[in-house]
């Protein structure tokens, strides 16, 4: 059983992977034993829901402004 | 001679897989990994790359000024390189557009006799330039920080591209954790600064690189006079198409002897 920032972290760092889940999402993640609740967060596509849903305390909300 | 202790600033683009080979192996090699990204899974990535990794994002704090911020981290930063460390500054996008700490510390370390270098990455720019396919060469690009674009009322050429960053956090200075999103008073100045150039129906595109490998970037296309708060987000930026076009000075041509059959 992956978790899901296990599975994230494998996409992005090996290509076939990746490909596998950009020919098949579903079966890509289903493949990967991410639960059926996280495939519809990642299948939504709302990049806050999936930090939400990674957790991990800090809030990653870096905005920079130089004035 | 250099002083012992270095500092090298790499960027890790927007999602895990935009970091170079260069700055991968800088981040893998360093003494001490320090680092400020904006998602979890780059945060682990980084983590297992070097067991040193450390993250600024404690130096932000709920309602504090972002330049006090910065401030800390420079400290930070500069203390592990004053102590001899070989450091490597690890940063979200590209480390030195829109970031303040990596240019104050590279100068700082460089004016008190630390090898201080950066290394490019990708920027939100440079995903904009390839989601949307502008060629900033076709008609030339002026790019402007939203806050500063209205505070210093830059002037603006509608004949050429016309990206505006940060449109989600118009004049907030200071950090709010998950909620640095720009007040609706801050859009309609936006929008209003933006009408004394273009009419109210020219398309624009809201724009969203994706921060993840799984997702798609987002855009949303709308005249101006319908850019509002519900589109924006915090990392939104806005990509303007040219509504005029430029007419070319002959007499140029014939200056650059350039012939034309």
């Amino acid at each position: 059983m992956s978790t899901l920032k296990d599975f994230l972290l494998k996409l992005g760092t090996d290509h076939n992977e990746f490909v596998k889940f950009k020919a098949n999402k579903t079966k890509s993640m289903s493949d990967a034993g991410i639960s059926e609740k996280e495939q519809s967060v990642i299948l939504k596509g709302d990049p806050a829901e999936i930090k939400r849903t990674l957790g991990g305390g800090e809030g990653h909300d870096i905005v920079v402004i130089v004035l | 001679m250099a002083m012992k202790g270095t500092l090298i600033v790499v960027g890790t683009g927007l999602q895990l897989g935009q970091t170079t080979i260069s700055a991968k192996n800088y981040i893998q090699n360093a003494e001490k990994l320090i680092y400020l990204v904006a998602d979890p899974i780059t945060e682990s990535w980084l983590k297992e790359l070097n067991s040193t990794a450390e993250s600024l994002y404690g130096c932000y704090g709920e309602g504090k000024n972002r330049i006090d911020s910065y401030n800390e981290m420079v400290d930070k930063i500069l203390m592990y390189v004053r102590n001899g460390y070989e450091v490597c500054l690890a940063l979200y996008g590209h480390p030195g557009v829109f970031v303040n700490p990596s240019h104050r510390a590279i100068e700082i370390a460089r004016k008190e006799g630390y090898k201080a270098e950066m290394l490019p990455g990708v920027s939100t720019e440079d995903c904009l330039f390839a989601d949307l396919g502008v060629d900033p060469a076709s008609v030339g690009c002026l790019s402007y920080e939203a806050t500063d674009l209205l505070l210093r009322r830059r002037l603006i050429d509608p004949r050429c591209s016309v990206i505006v960053w940060q449109i989600g956090v118009v004049g907030n200075l200071k950090f709010n954790k998950g909620k640095s999103k720009t007040k609706e008073i801050g859009v309609n100045l936006l929008k209003d600064y933006l009408l004394q150039y273009y009419p109210s129906e020219h398309l624009v595109m809201i724009y969203e690189a994706a921060q993840f490998s799984v997702l798609e970037p987002t855009k949303i296309s709308c005249k101006i006079e319908d850019i509002t708060l519900n589109k924006i987000s915090s990392i939104s930026t806005l990509y303007i198409p040219p509504y005029e076009t430029s007419s070319m000075d002959s007499s140029m041509f014939y200056d650059l002897k350039i012939e034309i059959n």
